[in-house]
């Protein structure tokens, strides 16, 4: 671990280990057994078994994803790091184990993604980042606007804070892996949209609503990020920040607003992750501020934590228990 | 005692998000729907005679006859619950606003977590399928009322014929919830000045006859074994049901007929069998911080009455031990056992309990030094709620799905 850079102290194994178990026991409450159709450009990666081990690879890569973050960021901002390493958990855990994501392409995707973000945040073999981009777009074209776009905000990030010409190279090839990527998946005729329509209209708007304050969160956050910093630094957070719209707003036009939902909330969460074990001074001292709001605003600030949860899960119990069932009858 | 300005506000929002949590988690788990054990409870009425669970039957047949709407149905039944599962909810944060305001201020925020780590079990718990509607309800609101009278030390003769009622409407209120009232009182008598202890002694001594006497009777007495009884019984089971065919047979076997049905309910012991000892383990950074508390409780307490308290308080639990070995519903016995011991803390926080006030501070100085734990602790609660009935929760029904499949057995 040291090769890399990381610092795991006993209470990280701890927390590590215990968010292992976490992570099991969310495999035993949120599996739903069930393998739905999904485009896949190989047969092979809609077999079951194929899927289940693709799973247990996704949640290997989250948990390296995680090791890196835990290990990079500064000691005096690890208890702040377990908090967003749990809420990212909340979002990431249940969302591919439900019967309409299990098996999607996207968590094919995801490894590659996460991969390349540690690659990114090491600054150790970040070529292998383009090559992730390429088969994250072959596999599942549409993650271009998704993960792909994380990749890029992160590799624009370090051209502007490091000005080395790599990273301009770098981010050429990677768009233009994408491309091809894009192109590969089109003229093999596998350039289908995954769409899941497991959360209405109706209900994405009430839960939006009701998840409102966390949009609060994110513009005090972005705000406080953006008032001290340079302008290229600007530039930079200006540009992550736009980075979750692309694929939250394609999702959310296409009609498959659990998807939006999903990847709106884990793009910002996994950033702030990243920001922070890239030890940005910035990203540390906005989420100092905002840390303050919470306990200033929330008498129990750990509810910040737990509240998605309850959304999280909310399209996985089935169409009959859905919120505006409730709210407007079936 | 009084609260301070920005104590007053930080209250005011807590209790603004809890009732937020609440309607998220209405939102979230009720499941529109009454099982035919919550139906067929309403086909027993005094009309038959003095039977065991016979006044909730009894009132919606004098709903029926005063108001317009007929309440003789599935969908009557469905608006009694709703109203009985919100009446519930006025209680419980009635109750929760009591302790706030009772215990010291520095304990607010303790008060507050337990609070919040009591609800994340209690708000769910009666809207699952399996539970809207369930006679535990009407039970575990009584005995909430009951300790806020004891709380607020008014009209607390009122605790009597409330536990009257309770016992009218299910008389396994001896067993799931009567405890919590009981150690409250006892924990009264044994703290309280001398000119109050006597009080106590007689609501205590009163509460515990009446509620003994109507479980006698109810248990042994109270059966008409009548077959035509059974039939009409069943035959209104069936129209207060979903389809109209559904009933609960064992319910209607064991209170009118009397019958003894553990060997018919085997199949549920076998899920009990393998799904408790999973619960134990997967539950046990609760059962250590729950066993820590209560441990030192006991051990560190000079006084030699209080400390005879505190074991009473511990050994309240015991009275779910009778329904533990003979009846399957783990779910709910599981329910009100983390009710109970959770309930108890708030309480003697309440009463400015100043054991439990540094055993309380204690406790949380250990959490904040084992972060991990700190973090975890509310939210790896979320995974097993709601609790069911037989299955305790659907974490463990998966795992008892994984090893049913390895036994010779063949269950459920």
């Amino acid at each position: 671990m040291r090769g890399f850079g990381l610092e795991i102290e006993k209470n990280d194994k701890e927390f590590l280990t215990v968010l292992a178990f976490f992570a099991v026991l969310c495999m035993s409450r949120f599996y739903d057994h069930a393998l739905y159709s999904h485009p896949a450009p190989f047969s092979i990666l809609q077999s079951y078994y194929v899927v289940v081990l693709a799973t247990a690879v996704y949640y290997a890569a989250l948990f390296v994803f995680y090791i890196v973050c835990v290990g990079k960021t500064l000691r005096f901002n690890k208890k702040l790091m377990y908090y967003l390493v749990a809420l990212c958990s909340v979002f990431t855990f249940p969302m591919f184990l439900q019967a309409n994501y299990f098996g999607s392409m996207d968590v094919y995707a995801w490894f590659f993604t996460l991969m390349g973000i540690c690659l990114i945040v090491l600054e150790h073999g970040e070529w292998l980042v383009v090559l992730y981009g390429l088969l994250s777009a072959c596999i599942c074209p549409m993650f271009v606007f998704g993960g792909g776009c994380l990749l890029l905000v992160f590799l624009f990030y370090q051209r502007c804070i490091k000005e080395e010409k790599k990273y301009g190279c770098m981010l050429l090839a990677f768009i233009l892996a994408e491309a091809v990527g894009f192109l590969v998946s089109y003229v093999r005729g596998s350039f289908s949209m995954d769409v899941q329509m497991t959360v209405s209209l109706r209900n994405f708007v009430l839960m939006m609503v009701l998840m409102s304050p966390y949009l609060l969160m994110s513009i005090i956050y972005f705000q406080n990020l953006l008032r001290g910093a340079k302008k290229r630094m600007k530039m930079a957070y200006t540009v992550i920040f736009a980075g979750g719209i692309p694929s939250a707003a394609m999702y959310a036009l296409r009609g498959d607003f659990a998807r939006a939902f999903f990847y709106v909330f884990a793009y910002y969460v996994v950033t702030l992750l990243v920001l922070m074990a890239m030890r940005d001074e910035g990203a540390e001292s906005g989420l100092m501020v905002l840390k303050n709001k919470i306990l200033q605003w929330v008498p129990i600030p750990a509810i910040v934590v737990v509240y998605p949860f309850l959304f999280m899960t909310l399209w996985i119990s089935g169409a009959h228990e859905l919120i505006v069932e409730t709210v407007l009858g079936q | 005692m009084t609260m301070h300005g920005e104590e007053k506000k930080e209250n005011r929002i807590f209790f603004i998000l809890l009732g937020m949590f609440a309607v998220v988690c209405v939102l979230r788990y009720y499941d529109h729907f009454i099982v035919s054990v919550n139906t067929t409870v309403f086909a027993f009425s005094y009309e038959l005679g003095f039977i065991s669970r016979g006044l909730p039957g009894t009132a919606l047949r004098v709903l029926n006859s005063l108001l317009p709407y007929d309440f003789m149905s599935y969908d009557g039944i469905g608006l009694v619950s709703k109203a009985v599962t919100f009446l519930f909810f006025v209680i419980l944060f009635w109750f929760y606003a009591v302790c706030l305001k009772k215990c010291t201020e520095r304990m607010y925020k303790e008060a507050r977590y337990l609070i919040l780590f009591l609800s994340i079990f209690t708000f769910p718990m009666f809207l699952s399928a399996e539970n809207f509607g369930r006679l535990d309800v009407y039970l575990l609101s009584i005995v909430i009322l009951s300790c806020i009278l004891v709380l607020y030390e008014k009209w607390e003769w009122l605790i009597v014929p409330l536990s009257v009622v309770a016992m009218l409407i299910h008389p396994g209120y001896v067993f799931m919830d009567i405890n919590l009232l009981l150690v409250l009182l006892l924990y009264k008598v044994l703290s309280v000045p001398r000119e109050k202890r006597k009080k106590y002694i007689v609501l205590l001594a009163v509460t515990f006859l009446v509620v003994s006497v109507l479980f006698l009777y109810f248990e042994f007495f109270s059966h008409p074994q009548d077959t035509e009884i059974y039939e009409e019984i069943v035959a209104t089971a069936k129209s207060l049901s979903d389809n109209g065919q559904n009933y609960h047979d064992h319910l209607i076997n064991h209170d009118i007929l009397g019958q003894n049905v553990f060997w018919d309910e085997w199949d549920w012991h076998i899920v009990n069998f393998i799904e408790f000892p999973i619960f134990l383990i997967l539950f046990s950074p609760y059962i250590y911080l729950i066993g820590r508390f209560y441990w030192n409780l006991i051990k560190k307490e000079q006084e030699r009455t209080r400390r005879f308290a505190y074991i009473f308080i511990v050994m309240g639990a015991g009275t779910l031990l009778p329904e533990m070995v003979l009846k399957t519903d783990y779910g709910r016995y599981m329910f009100a056992l983390i009710f109970y011991y959770i309930a108890c803390v708030l309480i003697l926080l309440a009463l400015g309990d100043e054991g439990a006030t540094m055993r309380v501070k204690e406790l949380t100085g250990f959490l904040r030094n084992n972060m991990t734990l700190s973090i975890f602790l509310i939210m790896y609660a979320f995974l097993f709620v709601p609790f069911r009935d037989f299955h305790i929760s659907d974490v463990l029904e998966e795992f008892y799905d994984m090893i049913i499949i390895y036994l010779p057995y063949r269950a459920l």
